[in-house]
């Protein structure tokens, strides 16, 4: 550390740059991460709010809540033991002169089931008949909603009352608008298949399904989420290969820079220094780099995090982000060790003339 | 008291095709409290004795003792150790880390041989001989090479070693301070009981030296230590 931290001293141009780019690239896999986690937390808020364990879906509907159907006779059959019977729709959401559009995903609740005595209001109350709504705070932060506005999913569809927000509660990338079993069901079907509802939802081990219905795990049934996979592929994808650039970029530049010091590091080697203290010299400046870098990047991240719109799905975890810093750092150090067999092979009869 | 012996020391460059010898049956021994000038013409093979004598360069065959020691055998991490702890090296070139000022060349002296340096007394006695106790905040590139050259030689004093070996140590200095600086090698040398091996092709400096070790074609032999013209 001695001899990195007078060296990065002296040569501060230099490393600047060399930590520029490490700061891009660190502030380039932070970004993509709080994207990432954004996207996929937007895709899956809504499910992972209700804690549960199991959902039994139609068995015809592949997976997906937006194609299943149960009835009301299948229902019945079903475990009632810590369940509670959902009603999906996909719809836009609009005030009552037809304007601000929003694409939503309307979910009908029981109010005796423990997903709607488990809502966490953060504003207003939880809805308490087929006339009020409940919905994502971000219909009010971004969209422009307010609360104890009337609002309607179709042209000719009845009208409801927001009457309170729940907050981080999106599924699809679109905002939940919680209301009663009832009213979406009569939305969604009209008045002549009422009690049919998407999906039962349980805090607690299905065995058997019941004819014409599938039981799975709540986490396989997320990963089923159309893009969900796909998407959260392609970004670990990118991460990984950005922390595979970070490597080979710290691993150039320190072979590079050791290169240039070959002649010192000879006359250290004549007066006796270690491999093993030269080595860490070399280690120590990726360190030193690194830390520095991934500082920088955190404090423009944090900027970032502030500075983007709500509408715009990053989630900045920390803990994540921490995760991410530590391979970064880990990846500087792995760079850090590539030029070691080139200080260990330096002649330290180089420093010296003669033949 | 013997302090380094060389015995029939070869050195031989190359592979079977074709071979170079930089060094021949080369017998040589130097006691402690001595100073030993190297010296012979250019490409006469005086490198390569400084390099095997100080465990950077193998000998391809004979014996190599300092000090009771089979340095010759020495696997290179214990040379370095060695080296480390009763060798100090002043060279041509490249002495002192660039980004390092004067004052931290010393103190990484400090850090990688943590007993036995200098005391503070000595080394501000020695660099205000060497004037060089105003230049501590300076970087190597703010300095002439001659004062380069004396931080080299003060750095080279710095672990306290027992033996100093020398290539051209005077070479970048002035006529005053080269005698100044072999003045104070030989104070070194009588006083503390050291070893100073100098390679030097400066005549003047024979006067100062108590042997000569005239090395030609790869032959050493010790002559008249007043034989300047042999230089």
């Amino acid at each position: 550390m001695f001899l990195s931290l007078r060296e990065i001293k002296k040569s501060k141009f230099r490393y600047s740059l060399i930590c520029l780019v490490i700061v891009m690239i660190a502030y380039l896999i932070f970004i993509l991460t709080a994207l990432a986690n954004g996207l996929s937390e937007a895709n899956r808020q809504a499910i992972d709010s209700w804690n549960a364990e199991k959902i039994v879906l139609n068995s015809d509907a592949n997976g997906s809540l937006d194609q299943s159907t149960i009835t009301a006779q299948q229902a019945k059959k079903a475990s009632a033991d810590k369940r509670a019977d959902i009603t999906q729709m996909s719809a836009n959401v609009q005030t009552l002169s037809e304007g601000n559009k929003v694409g939503s995903q309307v979910i009908g609740l029981n109010k005796k089931q423990f997903i709607y005595r488990d809502l966490k209001i953060v504003k207003g109350h939880n809805f308490t008949n087929d006339n009020e709504v409940v919905v994502d705070q971000s219909l009010l932060e971004t969209d422009g909603y307010h609360l104890g506005e009337k609002v309607k999913f179709s042209r000719n569809g009845h009208v409801f009352k927001i009457v309170g927000t729940v907050k981080n509660n999106q599924l699809n990338v679109a905002p939940v608008i919680y209301a009663t079993n009832d009213a979406v069901q009569t939305e969604k079907f009209g008045t002549d298949m009422n009690h049919t509802i998407s999906a039962m939802i349980y805090r607690s081990d299905v065995k058997k399904a019941v004819d014409g219905t599938q039981i799975m795990n709540i986490e396989d049934f997320i990963q089923d989420i159309p893009g969900y996979s796909a998407q959260n592929s392609t970004f670990e994808f990118m991460i990984a290969f950005l922390l595979l650039i970070t490597l080979v970029v710290i691993s150039i530049f320190l072979y590079v820079l050791t290169m240039q010091k070959i002649p010192y590091f000879a006359v250290l080697k004549v007066q006796g220094v270690s491999n093993g203290y030269l080595a860490i010299n070399v280690i120590s400046n990726a360190l030193i780099l690194s830390i520095v870098g991934v500082v920088i990047s955190g404090l423009l991240t944090f900027l970032t995090s502030i500075s983007m719109p709500a509408a715009v799905p990053m989630t900045f975890d920390i803990t994540l982000m921490g995760a991410v810093a530590v391979m970064v750092i880990l990846m500087s150090i792995i760079g850090g060790l590539i030029p070691m067999r080139t200080v260990a092979k330096i002649d330290p009869a180089k420093a010296m003339g003669g033949s | 008291m013997r302090k380094i012996e060389l015995t029939n020391v070869n050195k031989v460059f190359g592979d079977k095709m074709a071979t170079t010898t930089a060094l021949e049956d080369i017998n040589f021994s130097a006691n402690s409290g001595e100073v030993i000038a190297i010296t012979g013409p250019s490409g006469s093979g005086k490198s390569t004795f400084m390099k095997i004598l100080g465990g950077i360069l193998s000998a391809t065959s004979g014996g190599i003792n300092i000090d009771g020691s089979d340095y010759g055998n020495m696997n290179k991490k214990q040379q370095s150790k060695f080296r480390l702890e009763h060798i100090g090296f002043i060279l041509q070139v490249y002495n002192l880390l660039p980004y390092l000022k004067v004052s931290d060349q010393f103190k990484l002296a400090d850090k990688v041989k943590k007993s036995k340096n200098i005391g503070t007394e000595t080394f501000s006695k020695w660099a205000r001989a060497l004037k060089i106790d105003d230049l501590m905040n300076n970087y190597p590139d703010e300095l002439s090479g001659g004062q380069q050259q004396r931080v080299a030689i003060l750095r080279a004093l710095y672990t306290n070693p027992d033996i100093i070996l020398a290539d051209e140590p005077t070479a970048a200095l002035d006529g005053n301070m080269a005698v100044k600086s072999m003045q104070m090698l030989q104070d070194l040398a009588h006083r503390e009981n050291k070893t100073v091996i100098i390679i030097t092709h400066d005549a003047r400096l024979l006067k100062y030296v108590d042997k000569n070790y005239r090395i030609v074609d790869g032959k050493g032999q010790f002559i008249d230590v007043n034989n300047a013209e042999l230089v």
